[in-house]
């Protein structure tokens, strides 16, 4: 696999990304938080968030799509 | 189910299933007669047959690779990539196709990007006690526990403070040689001077009020039971049952006018006495404690001393655990 890496004109993408993750739905953000803070699995986020492992995947998948697409604008204005 | 145009589809269907009982065939057979068209549509049906093949389930996973051509199924697999959600199988052929798409690369690079993460400058000492699974197990119990403990106090605190005890019981002369004995009460002007006041008031709680501090057993009787007449006849009580109570040996008992009524017991002085007696022998408690028993199935239990009062309560399930030592004086 590819190795990532950030683009330069990233250097803010913490902002970048802390914004979009505001502008989430309360469940969303914390499953994705729980997830990339906390590093728990499918399951225990489910047990903690009341969520079954399905809900929980596919809150997941509707939050990395979103914030894909706002960091994905904001590179395309930084571009312009 | 009344058939008609609009849902004799759903009638076909379940006829062909065989899912009709015989009285809604009847009916169906009759709704065809009456819609010969709709007779020939039922005849088409029937001849639709879908046969079972025995040949085998084709492989698709071929299909997989120009899958991901697709945007969703490429941002599908990105993020599975991303959440380590992935076979290795999918993930070697997720980075050739990566390898020979540019643009699939930036797409991906980007989903990368929404992985957050802490700042590490923020600790948080007790981030164990914030944990959701394990307090919801400690509630749960807690309620538990709470229940029996409120049930347990329901029935082992003391009775009513405003039950009427007697400070002096005497119900009446005793002999053990004799059960069966004629009992004479003689006429009682008490009583007979306090109902009626009763009735001319018209309100027994003025009355009572009234003479409160001259009679107040007296009064007592009035109130529960019908205005007493005076008692000229005799009594005679065949049989008394001796075994379980004080009253035990009935003896003649002469009630004259001089006698003074405070030493005997209305109906409900008799119940609290009893009561009170089987408080101090602990029956209410242990009654109260075998149900608590079984109800939470042998995990409470209580230990008694040597007069078969209670000293200890116990609960032990599985998550908890405690014992209370009883005050004898509680």
């Amino acid at each position: 696999m590819p190795k990532i890496s950030v683009n330069s004109h990233y250097s803010d993408l913490k902002e970048v990304l802390d914004e979009a993750l505001n502008r989430l739905p309360e469940v969303q953000r914390s499953v994705v938080l729980l997830r990339d803070y906390e590093g728990y699995s499918y399951e225990e986020i489910g047990e903690i968030t009341g969520l079954n492992e399905s809900q929980v995947k596919v809150y997941i998948y509707r939050a990395r799509v979103f914030l894909k697409n706002y960091i994905g604008q904001i590179e395309r204005v930084i571009d312009l | 189910m009344k058939i008609d145009r609009d849902n004799y589809e759903i009638c076909f269907i379940d006829y062909l299933d065989g899912n009709l009982s015989l009285d809604e065939v009847d009916a169906l057979l009759d709704f065809l007669n009456e819609n010969p068209e709709l007779k020939e549509e039922l005849k088409g049906l029937e001849q639709i047959r879908i046969e079972e093949t025995n040949e085998a389930t084709p492989d698709f996973y071929h299909l997989r690779k120009e899958d991901l051509d697709l945007p969703e199924i490429f941002e599908e697999t990105c993020i599975r990539a991303i959440e380590e959600d992935i076979t290795e199988k999918e993930r070697l052929q997720f980075t050739e196709y990566l390898k020979e798409n540019e643009e699939g690369q930036k797409i991906f690079e980007l989903f990368h990007a929404t992985i957050s993460e802490p700042d590490p400058f923020i600790v948080y000492d007790h981030k164990e006690k914030l944990k959701k699974k394990e307090r919801a197990i400690v509630l749960k119990y807690w309620y538990a526990i709470a229940a029996v403990i409120v049930l347990g106090l329901f029935f082992l605190l003391p009775r009513d403070k405003n039950t009427v005890v007697p400070q002096e019981i005497q119900i009446a002369q005793t002999n053990e040689n004799k059960t069966s004995v004629p009992m004479k009460i003689e006429k009682e002007p008490e009583v007979k001077a306090v109902v009626p006041e009763v009735k001319k008031a018209g309100s027994k709680l003025n009355t009572v009020t009234k003479k409160a501090e001259a009679t107040p057993e007296i009064e007592r009787i009035a109130e529960v039971i019908e205005p007493m007449k005076p008692l000229d006849t005799e009594i005679t009580i065949d049989r008394v049952i001796t075994e379980n109570f004080d009253l035990a040996q009935i003896s003649p008992v002469k009630i004259s006018s001089e006698k003074d009524y405070s030493k005997y017991l209305t109906i409900q002085q008799f119940i609290a006495k009893k009561m009170k007696e089987s408080e101090k022998k602990g029956v209410v408690e242990r009654f109260a404690l075998n149900t608590l028993k079984k109800i939470t199935g042998d995990k409470f239990t209580y230990q008694t001393n040597d007069v078969g009062k209670v000293k200890m309560i116990e609960f032990n399930s599985q998550l908890f655990a405690f014992s209370i030592p009883v005050n004898e004086e509680n």
